[in-house]
């Protein structure tokens, strides 16, 4: 069977399950993942609805077995994360059907977002620091074009993930809103 | 008061997983029959579900049941403290039936 080959990431896992439906809504089923790589095959349009999120983190190993056992598909599982398929029915395929659970799962999402975005900031300000220190005496303009790399490829990223913590932290707000009156 | 009845309302969710679990089921037994009972009205996520049959079983409101060798699918069932739970739960929705139906007299919608 012909596969199609798509190179992209996504650092907002509602974006990528809205891409990966859309293109599953043109017949290209995603079947197989590796980090930037997407490979599709041809389906029926419409056939699979595909939707990820973390899992557990003491137990992800018995939450995609009891996903397998509930007749759902574990189309790519990495670092914590699982890009999940079913065929599509006409009961929508949800993960979460309640604001409980849907807020306990964008918490984590939260509290891991944040983690990246701290953890990419004090990297990319290690860095300036040290590259500072290293080239006050003398710059030579090879460096001062690494730092520039470092910072170019560094800051969108940051600012990225840090998009990704305030939706998430907004959505968190409304679901909890929501709660105060209705379960 | 028993002390499961300080538990405070349960979700939706937990209310019918206990219900649906007075009989052995596995994850997705669970499923089917609350869809069912519900009219449909109720299709729990999986990751919803998942969720909740780890926190009852830390609760010990459920338990797992010793499967058979090789077999991958894991039965649930109810325990007596679950029942307890269910129980104490039935007697607070008597309440709010019975007051909802004495103020609005039976008025229809």
């Amino acid at each position: 069977m012909k596969h199609n080959v798509v190179f992209k990431n996504f650092l907002d896992f509602e974006k990528e399950d809205l891409w990966l439906n859309g293109m599953a809504a043109k017949g290209l089923a995603m079947v197989r993942w590796f980090p930037y790589i997407y490979i599709f095959e041809r389906s029926e349009p419409g056939a699979w609805t595909y939707r990820s999120g973390m899992l557990p983190q003491a137990s992800g190993k018995q939450y995609l077995a009891f996903m397998a056992d509930a007749g759902i598909e574990t189309v790519a599982a990495f670092s914590g994360w699982a890009i999940f398929r079913k065929a599509t029915t006409e009961e929508p395929f949800e993960l979460f059907s309640d604001i409980e659970s849907r807020i306990a799962h964008y918490q984590s999402v939260r509290k891991r977002s944040a983690f990246a975005s701290y953890g990419l900031v004090l990297g990319t300000a290690a860095y300036g620091l040290f590259w500072f220190m290293v080239n006050s005496v003398e710059p030579d303009s090879t460096n001062i074009l690494f730092l520039a790399f470092v910072l170019f490829l560094g800051l969108p990223i940051i600012g990225m993930t840090m998009a990704v913590t305030v939706r998430v932290t907004k959505a968190i707000r409304v679901l909890e809103a929501q709660r105060r009156l209705a379960e | 008061m028993p002390p499961e009845a300080r538990n405070g309302p349960l979700t939706e969710t937990v209310y019918y997983v206990l219900l649906g679990l007075y009989t052995p089921l596995h994850g997705y037994g669970v499923m089917q029959l609350v869809n069912a009972i519900s009219g449909g009205r109720i299709n729990l996520g999986p990751g919803t579900l998942y969720g909740a049959l780890t926190a009852l079983t830390d609760k010990g409101w459920i338990t797992q049941l010793a499967g058979v060798e090789g077999d991958r699918k894991k039965e649930y069932v109810i325990t007596d403290a679950g029942r307890r739970t269910v129980c104490g739960e039935l007697e607070r929705l008597e309440e709010l039936l019975q007051n909802g139906r004495h103020i609005t007299k039976g008025e229809q919608r």
